[in-house]
Parts: C-alpha cells; sequence; structure tokens
C-alpha cells in the first residue's frame, strides 16, 4: 500500500513539475478521503431514518444497503458539481498590449503577467525522408513513427516549444466585483502549465479553474485530464 | 483523423477542417457527463447537448455529423486509435 501511494506521489510531482502549479499529494488524498467518510456518514444517517434497527440488520443486508445509498448521494454529489461548475465566471486573457492598452484606458482591472515558455514544454518531431521521392515528412516522435522499411529514414529530431503567442505579455480581465476565494475559470491560461505528457512531448493546459486570493489566481491542477479532449 | 493537439483542431487524414475543439469548462470529464441508454454517446448537464463520442468513427461521418450542425459537440481520446496526432496539419 505504501509503495502505490509512494508511485502515485511521484508520478503526479512529476506530473506538475512546475512553481505554479504543484500537486498537493497529501491534501488531495486527504480531500478524497474527506468526501468518502463524508458520504458514508450521510448514507448511514439516510438510512436510520427509513429503518429503526438499522445497526441490527444482518451484516450482508446492511452493507448491501449502505452501498447502494452511497451510490445515489455520490450521483447527487456529481449533479451538484456538475451545477456548480455551471455557476463560473470566464475570466477574459487579453494578449495583445493593444487589448490591455484598451482594457486599462476604459477604466477595467487588470492582472498583467510575462508570457513565459516553460522548459518543461516540449514537442519532438521525426523528419522523415522516403529515399524514392526525396520526399520529407514530419511526425511526433512515436514508437510507430519509427520507419520500419527501409525506403524511409529518420533524417532530423527536432525538439521545440511549439506554441506562439502575440506578444510576451498577456494580462486577465479582473471583473470590478471579483471576491477573493472565488473560483473562476481562466479560459486562456497565461502561465505554462504541462496538462499533458507523452513520449513525443509535453502540452500546456490551455485553461484551468483557478481561485482568487487577491493579488493573483492559484491556478487548481486537480484531475485535469487533457487526453480526453471535448469540444 | 488527424488531431492537432497544439491548435485543438481535429482533421481528416486528408487534412480537411472537422473542428477548431473548445469546451469551456476545462475540469469537466467523460464521467461528469450522463449516460444516454442506448448509445456509447454521453449527455453534457451543463450545456445540455449530447457528446459525440469520435472511436467508432469514420472521417466521413465526422464530416457529415458536423456539415449538419456545426456545433455538435465530440469527445475525443488523443489515444484512440483512428487518431494520429499532428502538429503541422
Amino acid at each position: 500500500m505504501f509503495n502505490v501511494i509512494k508511485y502515485i506521489k511521484e508520478r503526479f510531482i512529476k506530473k506538475t513539475n512546475n512553481d505554479s502549479c504543484e500537486y498537493d499529494f497529501d491534501n488531495s488524498l486527504k480531500s478524497v478521503l474527506d468526501k468518502r467518510f463524508d458520504r458514508e456518514g450521510r448514507a448511514y444517517d439516510n438510512l436510520s431514518k427509513q429503518y429503526e434497527d438499522l445497526d441490527n440488520l444482518p451484516q450482508k443486508e446492511y452493507n448491501s444497503l449502505l452501498h447502494v445509498e452511497i451510490e445515489k448521494i455520490r450521483q447527487e454529489d456529481d449533479l451538484e458539481d456538475i451545477r456548480e461548475k455551471s455557476l463560473l465566471r470566464t475570466i477574459k486573457t487579453l494578449r495583445t498590449k493593444e487589448e490591455i492598452r484598451d482594457a486599462v484606458k476604459r477604466g477595467h482591472k487588470i492582472l498583467k503577467l510575462k508570457v513565459q515558455p516553460s522548459k518543461d514544454i516540449r514537442v519532438t518531431d521525426l523528419h522523415i525522408k522516403d529515399k524514392q521521392t526525396g520526399k520529407i515528412s514530419i511526425e511526433p516522435y512515436t514508437y510507430h513513427n519509427l520507419p520500419r522499411d527501409d525506403r524511409y529514414k529518420v533524417v532530423k529530431k527536432v525538439t521545440y516549444y511549439p506554441y506562439n503567442f502575440p506578444s510576451k505579455v498577456a494580462a486577465y480581465l479582473l471583473p470590478d466585483d471579483l471576491e477573493v476565494g472565488e473560483r473562476v475559470i481562466l479560459e486562456d491560461l497565461i502561465e505554462d502549465i504541462v496538462g499533458a505528457s507523452h513520449a513525443w512531448g509535453t502540452y500546456r493546459q490551455d485553461s484551468a479553474e483557478a481561485v482568487w486570493d487577491g493579488e493573483k489566481f492559484k491556478v487548481d491542477c486537480r484531475s485535469y485530464d487533457m487526453d480526453i479532449t471535448f469540444g | 483523423m488527424k488531431f492537432n493537439p497544439i491548435t485543438n483542431t481535429l482533421y481528416t487524414d486528408d487534412n480537411k477542417l472537422i473542428k477548431k475543439m473548445y469546451c469551456p469548462y476545462p475540469s469537466l470529464k467523460w464521467n461528469d457527463l450522463s449516460s444516454l441508454d442506448g448509445s456509447i454517446d454521453r449527455f453534457c448537464d451543463i450545456c445540455e447537448s449530447n457528446v459525440v463520442e469520435t472511436k467508432e468513427m469514420s472521417d466521413e461521418s465526422l464530416l457529415a455529423l458536423l456539415q449538419k450542425d456545426p456545433e455538435t459537440c465530440l469527445k475525443l481520446d488523443w489515444n484512440q486509435e483512428n487518431v494520429r496526432i499532428d502538429h503541422h496539419v
């Protein structure tokens, strides 16, 4: 059990090895366990109201009832989580100096940040030459893309930062009534945070939930799964 | 089909644009979506729309679907078998 926790801890810490987005394993584990104990407690309370002799039921029947009730509560919680997500405000990002200047001129509050490419975000491409035609194709550096036929040859491997932004500064447009502790959605994240990691590259997370602490947004890095894309 | 994770854009194998993917809820997960009876697609309770599972779809059927309704929401797993990652498409 200790080894499993150690493995998960190392894996997540590695995945989010970024000052602005450190994965807090202990707090996350505590949060998961707290949630589970809370659901068990609520399930027990609900069943106590329905069954006077709940504590005297045969163990198997008790476990089965508790399991069904916990599952019901979990589904209700999930729906509530979804409802809460839909209520979050979205913070716009200003990507050009002109947009930032205009916003300031119009009296808006902004949080200006440097656009700093992270050295942790890199992709690697293979330049593969077809010896017969001379044509060069560019593919991500994956096992499947490595040539297995003498006709093709890797002539170059190129590792690079793959994103381009119009300016070296960007700013979050802050609503006048933004409250300390408010959770929001940053629809276009300025900070470079690793969102997905593969053998052929790491990709930045393009949007995230965050909490406003009065001076900056604390990005919530929990549980994003960029490998599944919606849209 | 091909997916460019830098631009979040989905294309057919012959580079026709299928859709620029965008979801306004970054922490949304597949398991957050409600199952639909008799379908591998799911339902998003926030947007109140179906989310189409693309893992068994061909380029042609996806293009036809998006041409009919460009707002159709898609789910794409970067590791699914009918998708190739491409940084330059």
